[in-house]
């Protein structure tokens, strides 16, 4: 029974690996074909995520940040959705030229991922350990009985109390909190190098949000695994990313270590989602008047009817003539710190 | 004893607009063909607040806590099991539908899911305009001219008004959910969540004419939500709770530098805030779920999760006590004064 689940044999080679990219998206474009016109939900999206980071991947919903998660999965939904442009970098090989077959050696087992609501996720009619011990026997060739072995010591790593009854359980008779662990727990069981994290504590209260993104931090220090952190929370990513990228209808913006996009952004949209978010240590300073959070106008666009030049321009304050022109190119300003906007270096010279 | 009745009573001298006392909402768990009561839900299980003229009360709390049902029973969607409700010191608790009417004109309500609180058949102009009809007020032009002006209000094009909900973004359904509200100038208006649909850059554009409008019209709110920083923004007071009851009930500055419970305490840690700097900030993490409202513990409802939980707490349920002048807590920490920061109760434990 104790199989134990030895930290990744490769978490020594992650370490001396750490800040290599394990991942890379290289100009990634995912087109929706629909009824109404062609939806370029990713337009031209690259990033990578480096060995042993947390990376986080923000933005409003209809940004292209899950479909692009989806993307290096393929499990975008073909039709309407087909990949038609880049490279996906993963051990050497394009992601998007492997063969079906080869895809599923790599789902799961290299590259996993969890998703925001556990119960539509999880199978209803088999047990946790069931479902566990399903994706360690198909990548790791154990026998059922070792296989559900190592489920009860996966669920014990996620903190699950009772394991040896627990992994009987089926997804209905677990909380939310509970579920979202099977769902990390059946994501790590393989020791992936990537564990791509799609809104995972979003449908939780923020006392199970804290507990779940501890979880995630522990994990990662054991496992050395790399996560990509999808998230609409900017706390959440404050407080857990090392790099961020931050995506705006269908494109990245801007990409900088944490640090820097939160205390010296250069984007307008960053600047304006941050100024909108009611911050509450700020919050309970205000007095009786309370202060007017910072407005970006307007709406997101309809991503089949982009407008001419920056998408951003029609909300932002800064736009002039050259913006409603031609859509800047992304340009690194500082080192790590890239931004895609024609008035970024003016911007930079201004405190958030 | 300084009892829950306490909070309902304001020190300043203003009648306040909303007093609740006591109340419970318990709902039966009904089973089998003859739908026998095989168990309660205690939803809300004695609950005091009030609200003055033109304040903001904010009831935050995790799901399954009761602050839904606490909005809904105050406007007597829901009939209240136990307690008091009284609006302008009129007790409208045993008021039946014919004697409600002249209360819900000042009443309104605000909800969550703008997809679904809006009839998909009806144009947004009938929808705002609905309210004008059931009460007979306005008619025809002047009917129209009305939810014109509404519409302005509210940041919607006049133009609109033809449309239908799908039509909307989910940022302007929520536009006109509050146009309907304010159709007939309320004095209060209960938000169940009215902004955790959104996205941010449109939550903030709501906030801030939820503000607007209430100094414009004097409004008052019972804004209930989960997203404590949305809640500390828009309130002057916030009530916690936790599992049917209010833990604890002051002004937002005193709760957030002072929590004197320790649910709030761990609440205001585990909300991220999104700033670098708050990286490094300690954190209280609870241990376990919210237990059922079905079966609540014995005791305080948050002895099993408390870190600083004794043998009292497993037994006895905590009244809400003014701790402080103006701040309530129901906590038997406070039993011999304030304890601020909280500590843990020393050799007495297991006791």
């Amino acid at each position: 029974m104790s199989q134990g689940v030895a930290p990744n044999e490769g978490a020594a080679e992650i370490a001396a690996h750490h800040g290599q990219n394990v991942l890379e998206i290289i100009d990634l474009r995912t087109h929706f074909f629909t009824q109404v016109g062609v939806v370029r939900a990713v337009d031209g999206v690259s990033y990578s995520v480096r060995a042993g980071e947390t990376l986080g991947v923000v933005g409003e919903s209809g940004c292209g940040k899950s479909v692009t998660a989806l993307s290096v999965l393929r499990l975008v939904a073909s039709p309407p959705g087909r990949i038609v442009g880049g490279a996906i970098r993963f051990g050497g090989s394009n992601l998007l030229d492997l063969s079906e077959s080869e895809m599923e050696a790599i789902r799961g087992n290299e590259i996993s991922m969890i998703f925001q609501e556990p119960m539509t996720s999880l199978n209803p009619l088999m047990t946790v350990g069931h479902q566990i011990g399903e994706a360690i026997a198909l990548h790791q060739g154990l026998s059922a009985n070792d296989a559900m072995d190592r489920a009860v010591e996966m669920l014990r790593r996620v903190s699950i109390p009772e394991p040896e009854r627990r992994v009987h359980a089926y997804p209905h008779q677990l909380s939310g909190g509970m579920r979202q662990r099977v769902m990390i727990a059946m994501a790590l069981s393989c020791n992936p190098k990537v564990l791509i994290a799609d809104e995972p504590t979003t449908a939780l209260d923020v006392t199970i949000q804290a507990q779940i993104l501890e979880l995630m931090r522990e994990l990662q220090e054991t496992f050395g695994t790399a996560i990509m952190l999808i998230t609409h929370d900017m706390g959440v990513v404050a407080e857990n990313a090392d790099r961020v990228v931050v995506m705006y209808a269908g494109r990245k913006v801007e990409e900088a270590d944490a640090k820097t996009l939160f205390e010296a952004p250069g984007h307008p949209y960053t600047r304006g989602l941050l100024g909108s978010i009611p911050k509450l240590d700020v919050a309970a300073r205000l007095d009786a008047h309370r202060n007017r959070l910072t407005e970006i106008k307007g709406m997101v666009p309809s991503l089949h009817n982009l407008p001419k030049g920056c998408t951003f321009a029609p909300r932002c304050e800064f736009a002039t003539g050259q913006c409603h022109a031609a859509y800047p190119p992304l340009v690194q300003y500082r080192p790590g710190h890239t931004i895609a906007c024609w008035h970024a270096e003016r911007l930079l010279a201004v405190p958030l | 004893m300084t009892g829950p009745a306490a909070t309902a009573t304001p020190g300043n001298g203003v009648q306040p607009l909303v007093e609740v006392r006591d109340l419970k909402k318990h709902f039966p768990i009904l089973k089998g063909v003859f739908a026998r009561p095989a168990g309660m839900v205690y939803a809300v299980d004695g609950v005091s607040f009030h609200i003055d003229p033109g304040e903001t009360l904010g009831l935050v709390g995790e799901s399954g806590c009761g602050k839904s049902t606490v909005g809904r029973t105050l406007l007597k969607l829901l009939e209240p099991t136990a307690g008091q409700i009284i609006i302008r010191g009129e007790d409208i608790t045993g008021h039946d539908q014919g004697q409600m009417l002249p209360y819900r004109r000042q009443m309104q309500m605000i909800y969550q899911d703008p997809y679904a609180s809006l009839n998909p058949r009806m144009s947004a102009g009938e929808i705002v305009g609905e309210p004008f009809a059931i009460h007979r007020i306005a008619d025809g032009a002047e009917r129209r001219d009305r939810v014109a002006a509404l519409f302005e209000r509210v940041g919607l094009r006049p133009e609109l008004m033809n449309a239908y909900p799908h039509e909307f973004s989910g940022g302007q359904r929520q536009r006109i959910g509050i146009a309907r509200a304010l159709a007939l100038n309320p004095e209060l208006v209960v938000g169940d969540e009215p902004v955790s649909a959104l996205d941010v850059s449109i939550q903030a554009q709501i906030i801030n004419l939820l503000m607007d409008l209430q100094d414009e019209f004097k409004l008052s709110y019972l804004f209930v939500a989960h997203d404590l920083a949305v809640v500390e923004h828009l309130s002057h007071r916030v009530a916690v709770m936790y599992l049917g009851r209010i833990v604890e009930l002051t002004d937002k500055t005193s709760l957030f530098d002072m929590p004197l419970h320790p649910y709030t305490e761990a609440l205001l840690s585990a909300v991220p805030i999104p700033k670098y700097s708050a990286r490094s900030r300690e954190r209280v993490i609870l241990r376990g779920d919210v237990p059922s409202p079905i079966n609540p513990p014995a005791g305080c409802h948050f002895h099993e999760r408390c870190p600083y939980a004794h043998a009292r707490c497993r037994e006895e349920a905590p009244a809400l006590r003014e701790v402080v002048p103006g701040h309530f807590a129901a906590c038997h920490l406070h039993d011999s004064g304030v304890k601020f920061p909280l500590e843990k109760p020393a050799a007495a434990n297991g006791a």
